[in-house]
């Protein structure tokens, strides 16, 4: 033998003796697993919109129970107790340790990187393959804000459209009539005009048209879109966007230089206000209602619509996905239907959380209806809560492309120079379209 | 210590110091994962990353599992050397992988497992075709293995992000300790390289010097050879002096003296004179027979011994033994009998033609035979072989046209379709010539 063979040997037996022992400690570990299979569910503490929620965990517990039962041998588990504010970093680190959950809540704008990362599971394989799953089911704005890159990621849980409140009392007292569903730019302008005045005759104006009314509101409202929707060309050049700007313009110089805040409208001073709608069904029934927005009248209605569209908002969606190393892929897809396609789940949300369902079909139930009118006694019977179904079905999704938010604040700071007067509107949109534009290509 | 035992020692040096990084790389990227996590890093880690890391355990499991089932092919390769191709590619590929398995498992974050590999390769290797295999898998294997270059695509994760939440003093340490580890290994590798291709190349040098030994002893042969030939030559000649003296010279005196007396006796006796000239015809009777027997000695060794068809079966016999072709020989002359001079002339023929086919035509088949035809006696050999369209008269050619000549007989060939050589010998039935 010689010392080259030596050391060959050598090299064998002790990396097989290594390896032997790794095995057994490996195999030990096994065995002590239990038999159970044990799905786990990340999810966050309180509501998604940022209004209080009593009780968060009610409708998971109970999907949960009714998922269990329906699939034996099946156990649902989920960490409780962590802040929607904790919740991005507490699923990264359980990333990073490799033990993120086999279903997860996807923290606000961050599809784009959990996907372009891997983390999240592509489903359009199981979605080709499930005969009872039908993406129509959902409001496509919900379900397409799911899709990253011609993948979709996600599936949309519950979802909140923008909806402008109005203060009741405010337009009565001024003999003013509730807007309908159909109301125009030129009425908004028109009522606005018609409430700016100085009611104390002190000499300052103290009573608004509106406040919060932003240039994409604007935008959606005369039916442009942005982007486009792998996000990689923007439309800031578009004659409706010109039309928008103006348009806010305009409004802006109703107020004639006073800057109208939050607080007038809680005072309701101020007769407008565009509002999530997790807001309306927080603050419109007991006991919420006698904190907030008490001391007039109050209600929703369509946003206006500009000359070139109708009147889209933006929609915004709470999403869930499936980790891409899930060891449970059926059951975790089974899981998530449960929850985000279920209609009794779905129809759950409408009790307990202040979302809006993102099945069509929940929303345009008749239990979904009752509710809302027994959460608002006595209100005006001229608004239609139908609007919802409406809103929902117009409503655009946000964005979720990687580079949306610094794009946004980009756009937003040349705008608001161009409302200022400070930079020509015509040929600083497109230039703003160029800058922008350019900025995607990165 | 001899070579071989440093070649050793080094060896189970590198796949040490490579256990020992293996371990290091993954322990710290481990440890690092589970410190980022601590200090509540985690989203701005992935956010700057942009790839989702491999699980801190599987990193750590599948780097050492991987390593050590290298190890194990790489131990395995050595103690096969001598396998087949098939086994030792086999070996080869299994190496390659695990080689990529543990270094995708470390991020491509360490990168000398890539030279083990290659020193098992450069072992194997035996020239030709297997260095552009060698070559490209090499080029292959740094490819994949370069964080450059394909670390995004395979969601890894550089070593700069896993270091960065330790102190700027413990970064400089451990980014100090995978260098020096990166370089070391590379050392080891160079001289294990070094000492591997100088043993290579004594072997070599001991080959060359006892080929130019053997080259000196053939020159040496060969002069042996000439002066052997050139003795050989000259004993011949002096030996046919003798003869001719011996013989020739004697039975001429004789005649000559004979001759005289009969000169001087024929008018004095007529009777004596006729005696004498008996003897002087018994003399040159003898002479002859000397003559002959002088003669037969110069003849082929076979000729002299056996009859002819014996002798040519013989001689087809022993060429047959080194070559590969098949040779038929159809003799249709029975007995195979003539006179000395003309069996050596058909014996040489056929030898040469023989030769010259087996020489110079390749071919896998030669066809002899010899046929009788009132006076004429043919031989023709024929070969199957590639034949040339000229024939260039060599020696050999030339040598058996003047051996037929003198017997008038003449020679034929043809190159086209294998070679044909023809040979046509008058004999002289019934001129017995009795020995």
């Amino acid at each position: 033998m010689g010392k080259k063979q030596f050391a060959a040997r050598l090299a064998i037996i002790g990396a097989a003796a290594i390896l032997l022992l790794i095995a057994a400690v490996y195999l030990n570990r096994r065995r002590q697993s239990g038999e159970d299979e044990i799905l786990r569910f990340g999810m966050f503490a309180g509501s998604y919109w940022d209004v209080p929620n009593g009780n968060c965990y009610e409708i998971i517990d109970d999907a949960i129970a009714r998922f269990e039962k329906a699939h034996p041998g099946v156990k649902v588990e989920y960490v409780s107790g962590i802040l929607k504010e904790d919740y991005s970093e507490w699923l990264a680190e359980q990333v990073l340790l490799g033990k993120e959950p086999d279903v997860f809540l996807i923290p606000a704008g961050e599809l784009a990187t959990l996907a372009s990362s891997r983390i999240l599971k592509n489903l359009n394989g199981v979605i080709q393959k499930d005969k009872d799953f039908h993406k129509e089911s959902y409001y496509q704005a919900a379900y397409r804000y799911g899709n990253w890159k011609q993948k979709q990621y996600a599936l949309p849980y519950e979802s909140v459209t923008t909806l402008m409140f109005v203060n009741k009392t405010l337009l009565n007292n001024e003999g003013i009539a509730m807007p309908g569903n159909t109301w125009s730019w030129n009425d908004f302008l028109t009522i606005c005009r018609q409430v700016t005045k100085d009611t104390d005759h002190n000499g300052i104006t103290d009573q608004f048209g509106y406040y919060g009314y932003s240039w994409q509101d604007a935008a959606y409202s005369n039916g442009l879109s942005l982007f486009n929707e792998d996000g990689t060309a923007s439309y800031f050049g578009d004659e409706r966007m010109e039309a928008a700007l103006r348009f806010v313009k305009e409004l802006e110089e109703i107020n004639q230089g006073y800057t109208v805040t939050a607080k007038d409208f809680d005072k309701g001073k101020v007769a407008f206000r565009p509002l999530a709608f997790s807001e309306y069904r927080t603050y419109k029934p007991y006991p919420w209602r006698i904190k907030k927005y008490s001391d007039f009248e109050w209600d929703c209605v369509k946003m206006p619509s500009g000359p070139s569209g109708g009147s889209r908002t933006e929609l915004n969606t709470l999403l869930m996905g499936i980790s891409s190393r899930t060891n449970h892929e059926t059951m975790a897809w089974e899981f998530m239907k449960t929850l985000c396609y279920e209609e009794d789940t779905q129809l759950a949300l409408l009790q307990q959380s202040q979302g809006m369902p993102v099945i069509r079909k929940v929303t345009e139930s008749p239990q979904f209806q009752a509710l809302l009118k027994s959460e608002a006694p006595g209100r005006n019977a001229a608004v239609d809560m139908n609007i919802i179904g409406q809103v929902m079905e117009e409503a655009v999704e946000m964005p979720n492309f990687r580079l949306y938010p610094s794009a946004m604040t980009m756009a937003d700071g040349e705008i608001s120079r161009m409302l200022k007067g400070e930079a020509s509107m015509d040929s600083g949109l497109l230039k703003l379209q160029r800058e922008i534009n350019a900025l995607l290509k990165e | 210590m001899s070579r071989e035992n440093v070649i050793a020692k080094l060896q189970i040096g590198i796949y040490l110091l490579n256990f020992a990084a293996v371990c290091l790389v993954a322990g710290i990227m481990t440890y690092s994962l589970k410190e980022i996590v601590a200090v509540m890093d985690a989203k701005s880690f992935l956010k700057a990353v942009q790839v989702r890391p491999w699980r801190p355990d599987t990193i750590l499991f599948t780097s050492v599992v991987c390593y050590l089932f290298l190890v194990v092919l790489s131990g395995v390769s050595q103690l096969w050397e001598d396998k087949g191709k098939l086994v030792r590619s086999f070996l080869m590929i299994g190496e390659i992988g695990f080689c990529i398995g543990t270094t995708l498992a470390l991020n491509m974050n360490y990168d000398g497992l890539v030279l083990l590999v290659v020193a098992d390769m450069i072992r194997g290797q035996k020239g030709g075709k297997q260095k552009l295999i060698l070559l490209v898998a090499v080029t292959g294997l740094y490819t994949i293995t370069d964080y450059n270059l394909l670390g995004r695509y395979f969601g890894m994760v550089p070593w700069d992000s896993f270091i960065s939440y330790f102190s700027i003093s413990t970064q400089a340490l451990l980014r100090g300790t995978r260098s020096i580890f990166v370089s070391m290994n590379l050392v080891l590798f160079i001289l294990y390289m070094v000492l591997l291709i100088q043993g290579e190349h004594r072997e070599k040098e001991r080959i060359r010097f006892l080929n130019e030994q053997l080259e000196a002893a053939n020159i040496k042969m060969k002069a042996y050879a000439a002066e052997a030939e050139k003795n050989a030559e000259t004993r011949e000649r002096n030996r046919l002096a003798r003869e001719i003296h011996d013989t020739l010279g004697h039975v001429l005196t004789g005649i000559i003296a004979g001759i005289d007396a009969c000169i001087t006796l024929i008018d004095i006796s007529p009777e004596e004179t006729k005696n004498r000239l008996v003897k002087i015809g018994d003399v040159t009777r003898q002479g002859i027979t000397d003559v002959r027997r002088s003669v037969k000695k110069l003849r082929p060794d076979v000729l002299e011994k056996m009859e002819l068809e014996k002798a040519l079966t013989q001689m087809l016999q022993d060429v047959s033994h080194n070559t590969k072709a098949e040779i038929t020989f159809d003799n249709q002359v029975r007995p195979l009998k003539f006179h000395e001079d003309e069996e050596e002339a058909i014996y040489r023929v056929i030898q040469e033609a023989t030769t010259n086919s087996i020489r110079h035509g390749h071919g896998e088949r030669i066809m002899i035979s010899i046929e009788k035809k009132e006076k004429w006696v043919t031989i023709t050999v024929k070969d199957d072989g590639k034949g040339c369209d000229y024939v260039e008269q060599g020696f050999g050619l030339r040598h058996m046209e003047e051996r037929l000549k003198f017997l008038g007989g003449y020679l034929e060939y043809e190159g086209h379709n294998g070679f044909l050589i023809t040979a046509r010998i008058p004999i002289r039935w019934g001129e017995e010539y009795d020995s």
